[in-house]
């Protein structure tokens, strides 16, 4: 056991890209039921791995190996705090798939199962690459997949918004590419960890080319104005597809910017360029996502926007470019990773589709009305939850900077917070009940139980967060005591 | 009991309460003596804490560490415990009235009622011993959280709009205002802890304290400062035990109590620098007093006159605590008990008259005190004690507040004039209301059943009347009991 | 400034340009078909640029792989949609899904 154990430990960067891979190839071999199973446990599995890693490290305080897998990858702070939370989000996605797959044909469900490995097959590659390269594959598998999964998953209602999110990708594609050309020609390297020490011929092209890159990713995450492509890729509740692609698809997605900036924007030289874009754009998601959250009528939409407003958050941390900055971008990420699991996880469980339907839920489904006024307050930044934990904490490293309007900001997305999260509980607790109730009612349904139950708890881990601003803070000061 | 135990019960009673007034609510028997020996336990517990506040003893709980070097702490210190035991007392009143306004309306949902009711006080306690500014933030969103059940409780379109202007302007205002202040006070003085002396004396600047003055103040929209008062009103339409809850034992007490805290804890002498800002929110405390007295005025509906009335009287702690002299500290502490016992009075009175003869409205009141003789009898005394005539507790705070205001070192003599005639304009809604209830000619047909009001309904009224007279007796040792609020030395 | 200069200037103006009318019409175009050209043109005027500026081949072969996904899923859309709506042009989806709704659930 203990040998077991040593042998995983040894291999730990990889271990979780192979869990995934073969877990993908043998799901898509399996039956359709014993996919389901199959690809569940093999996440289990990766978050299991990452997190024994991330424990030693971070809490612990273990040295952090240098890999030598004859593989490019490299383990930093912001990978080893965002791995695990990654494969957990994707474990709990994965098993409440189980009660949606109904939702769609039976012989795609293989299909399904291995295209959500995929997608974390490619996030966690994309936080574990050593250099740009790797990283623009990892998110391509990812982003791909997420496509796919959403066209070839969910009917036919489904294409226009996989052709939407496709055409959105392609263009984000070209800008990340755009960016490392621009970035590799004026740094020299694509290696992540070199680009510290680089000597840099041009500052403002080295910028320009971060810049893009990074705006290449927030495409794909969702960040406000650049989430054209979510309308049409939220359009259905329940199905498995607009459950993983909100929840897998946007925390991938926005760990891979955090990461990608604690690289560019800790750079003496080009951090202040790549520090005024991220704020512009983070300030600007905050007020979008909010105002379009606050008009949102279906739920996955407003759970979507209101991860914009989010997103933004997280930017605006990271613009800071201070370990405390990086620290309370984690922090953040996390606590829109328990948002998004409850509010997708709750709009499946009562297939809740306009906002109408969630009239009465409280009482018809107790569990995912719990979790859905769970999600609501934490979104509303209401205090002893992790959503304010993270506000908290960005209001922290942006007074520290003299950054006042982030606090600004913070107010604003949870003045928004209180109009769309207040909306969603009263609907829930203090109007009478439908005609009908949508969500699943086999036994299946009781798959979304683990993903509801952990947003709730994970939620209210805000009350005693000590491990969680531990395990933030080594990551931020991993991340930047690297540099010199 | 320890002063430890007392405190975590004062907090935890009200919440066990709840959870088992819905996990029995059936018998209804049953169901009402949880509810009564709940509040009433709660009541003892927060005696102990006067007990411990008089001796000075150092009591404090923390119950989680949110934030690195911020707490959810509760610690006993003379004004919550003084708002605490007026507050928790009058409860009990409160908790047997519920049970008989329940019986006499045939509530359709008397355990949730009773549970929210519960919850609130719950949260108003949390409230009064909070021991920084983030405690006192969580508490008074728990409060809105838990009385916006009581607001919409009926359920029809009216009450759940009441309930969303309820929910908005309270919870906006304190995440829009309160919010940031308190983050911008963080940021100057790196901590949260209420402390005698206040935590930003010595700290600040001029253009910041006033700046900071008027977001706190404005941003505890439940003492009812206008423009942000519209909520009061609103939610007058609730039913009856809501209404004590809101106007006399948990929402308007903690926005006063919010307000003191801010001006001896946060500002202290810093208030000073203050002054404009203090100022000017006198001067719209003052003018809103009057005005709200004057509105009451023109209110045919006894529930929305009282709002108005109770607006008028939270208005008067908001002006004695900003006066930044230990004398208006004094004054607000005590309009919050006179105000409590008042109102509480006052809207369990309207409540019994109204289950027993369906009467809301000023001209059917005429007589009614003939056949209700106990419980008009407690609403005129309630009544006198809002005016501010001696030698009921109103008129110890009013004096005071006076006093305070009209002071050399306040010099704010038109301050006292306006205070003078709100008085002057709350009689005139009040007074002669009770005058005429007592005196014409009784109603033949007024009572729904022949058998009249139980005494579960006129014996708190009576009770609670008694209790505005409880100022005449503490007056001077309240004073001696508070002084460590304005006394920076522990 | 050497001609070299001059030329791989002009090369990666000229990709500037074709990656940005692709990302034009893969952003918005209502046409399918238009839409995967769109995605085409951008990512090939991406890797133009890559190739200008002397990026290493992997990147380039990687970027190749990328578009040949790309565009491989996105005809495999373009083929459902034909078959499933008889229509490639967004409004006529939209249309008919909306028809699909109203007989159906409630809103």
């Amino acid at each position: 056991m203990t040998a077991a154990l040593d042998l995983m430990r040894t291999h730990a960067a990889l271990l979780p890209l192979i869990i995934a891979m073969v877990g993908a190839a043998l799901a898509m071999l399996c039956p359709p039921r014993l996919s389901w199973g199959l690809a569940t446990i093999a996440a289990l599995l990766c978050a299991f791995v990452t997190a024994d890693t991330t424990v030693r490290v971070l809490i612990a305080a273990a040295p952090l190996w240098s890999v030598a897998e004859g593989v490019p990858l490299l383990a930093d702070g912001i990978g080893l705090f965002a791995s695990p939370l990654m494969a957990a989000v994707a474990a709990l996605a994965l098993a409440a798939s189980g009660a949606v797959l109904s939702d769609i044909e039976r012989r795609t469900w293989p299909l399904a199962m291995a295209l959500v490995l995929c997608q974390l097959f490619g996030w966690l590659g994309a936080l574990a690459a050593r250099d740009l390269a790797g990283v623009f594959v990892a998110i391509e598998t990812a982003w791909l997949a997420s496509v796919a999964l959403l066209a070839f998953s969910d009917g036919r209602t489904a294409l226009g918004g996989a052709l939407r999110m496709l055409g959105a990708g392609g263009v984000g594609s070209a800008l990340f590419l755009c960016g490392v050309g621009i970035f590799y020609r004026s740094v020299g390297t694509l290696e992540l960890s070199a680009i510290a020490t680089a000597h840099i011929e041009s500052a403002d092209a080295a910028a320009l080319g971060a810049g893009l890159m990074l705006l290449g990713v927030a495409l794909k995450a969702g960040v406000a104005p650049l989430h054209d492509w979510m309308g049409g890729a939220f359009t259905r509740p329940g199905g498995p597809a607009a459950l993983v692609l909100g929840t897998v698809g946007v925390i991938g997605a926005l760990a891979v910017i955090v990461r990608l900036a604690g690289y560019v924007a800790t750079s003496p030289t080009i951090g202040e360029g790549v520090s005024i874009a991220l704020a512009v754009l983070g300030g600007a998601s905050v007020v979008i996502g909010s105002v379009q959250a606050v008009g949102a009528h279906n739920l996955t939409r407003l759970a979507a926007y209101a991860g914009a407003a989010q997103a933004g958050g997280i930017l605006l941390c990271v613009a800071l470019g201070s370990p405390a900055g990086f620290a309370a971008a984690l922090v953040q990420l996390t606590a829109l990773a328990a948002a998004a699991l409850a509010l997708f996880g709750g709009a499946a469980a009562g297939g809740v589709q306009s906002l109408e339907h969630l009239d009465g839920l409280g009482r018809r489904a107790p569990l995912a009305g719990a979790a859905i006024m769970s999600g609501a307050i934490s979104l509303m930044g209401a205090p002893l939850t992790l959503g304010f934990l993270g506000r908290w904490r960005l209001v922290e490293a942006g007074v520290g900077a003299g950054w006042w309007w982030a606090a600004g900001a913070v107010i604003f997305a949870s003045l928004a917070g209180v109009f769309y999260g207040g909306r969603l509980i009263e609907r829930l607790y203090f109007r009478r009940a439908g005609d009908l109730f949508h969500g699943p009612n086999d036994a299946w349904r009781w798959a979304l139980a683990p993903m509801l139950a952990a947003s709730i708890v994970a939620i209210a881990f805000g009350v005693s967060p000590a491990l969680l601003l531990t395990a933030a803070d080594s990551a931020g000061a991993l991340m930047l005591g690297g540099l010199p | 009991m320890s002063a430890e135990l007392a405190l975590l019960g004062v907090l935890a009673t009200p919440v066990l309460q709840a959870l088992l007034v819905l996990a029995l609510q059936r018998p209804p028997g049953l169901r009402d003596v949880v509810h009564i020996v709940g509040a009433l336990i709660t009541a003892l517990c927060a005696l102990r804490l006067v007990g411990a506040a008089a001796e000075q003893e150092s009591v404090r709980l923390v119950l989680a560490q949110p934030l690195p070097n911020v707490g959810l702490a509760f610690v006993v210190e003379p004004l919550g415990a003084l708002a605490a035991a007026a507050l928790s007392g009058l409860g009990v009143l409160h908790a047997v009235h519920a049970a008989g306004m329940v019986r006499a309306t045939q509530e359709k949902a008397p355990a949730r009622l009773m549970a929210f009711i519960a919850l609130a006080g719950a949260a108003t306690m949390a409230v009064a011993f909070s021991a920084n500014l983030f405690t006192f933030f969580v508490a008074y969103q728990a409060l809105t959280l838990a009385v916006f059940p009581l607001v919409a409780h009926r359920g029809d379109e009216e009450a759940r709009r009441a309930g969303r202007t309820f929910l908005a302007t309270l919870l906006t205002a304190s995440m829009g205002l309160f919010l940031p202040a308190m983050i911008w006070t963080y940021a100057i003085a790196g901590a949260l802890d209420f402390q005698p002396g206040g935590m930003l004396a010595g700290k600040v600047d001029i253009p910041t304290a006033n700046i900071l003055l008027v977001l706190f103040v404005l941003g505890l929209a439940m003492a009812a400062m206008p423009p942000l008062h519209r909520w009061l009103p609103e939610s007058s339409r609730a039913p009856d035990p809501a209404l004590v809850t809101i106007q006399g034992l948990a929402i308007i007490p903690a926005g006063g109590i919010g307000v003191i805290k801010v001006a001896a804890f946060v500002f202290g002498p810093a208030l000073i620098e203050a002054r404009l800002a203090s100022l000017a929110l006198i001067g719209l405390a003052g003018v809103g007093m009057c005005v709200a007295a004057l509105i009451a005025l023109s209110r045919r509906d006894l529930r929305e006159r009282l709002a108005y009335s109770c607006m008028a009287q939270s208005l008067a702690v908001v002006m004695g605590a900003l006066v930044a002299l230990p004398m208006g500290l004094f004054a607000a502490a005590l309009q919050i008990v006179a105000l409590a016992c008042a109102a509480t009075t006052l809207s369990m009175a309207v409540g019994t008259s109204a289950a027993i003869t369906t009467r809301r409205n000023v001209e059917d009141y005429v007589g009614l005190g003939r056949v209700m003789p106990w419980t008009f009898a407690g609403f005129a005394l309630a009544s006198a004690s809002m005016i501010g005539m001696p030698p009921f507790s109103g008129a110890w705070a009013k004096l005071w507040l006076i006093t305070a205001l009209g002071a050399p070192a306040g010099g704010l003599m038109w301050a006292a004039a306006l205070v003078g005639v709100a008085a002057v304009l709350t009689f005139a809604h009040l007074g002669p209301l009770a005058a005429s209830a007592l005196s014409g000619k009784a109603p033949t047909d007024a009572f729904k059943r022949p058998d009249g009001a139980s005494i579960l309904l006129a014996a708190p009224v009576i009770l609670g009347a008694a209790a505005t007279l409880s100022l005449l007796v503490l007056a001077d040792s309240l004073a001696r009991f508070l002084s460590p609020i304005w006394n920076s030395a522990p | 400034m050497g001609p070299e200069i001059l030329l791989t200037r002009a090369i990666f103006a000229a990709a500037l340009v074709l990656l940005m009318c692709g990302a034009v019409a893969a952003w918005a175009s209502n046409n399918a078909i238009r839409r995967l050209a769109g995605i085409a043109l951008s990512m090939l005027g991406a890797i133009l640029g890559l190739g200008a500026l002397g990026a290493p081949n992997a990147l380039l072969i990687a970027a190749a792989c990328a578009v040949f996904v790309q565009l491989a899923i996105g005809a495999a859309v373009t083929v459902r949609l034909q078959e499933d709506y008889g229509a490639i042009e967004a409004p006529e989806t939209d249309q008919a899904d909306r028809q699909d709704d109203m007989p159906g659930r409630a809103p």
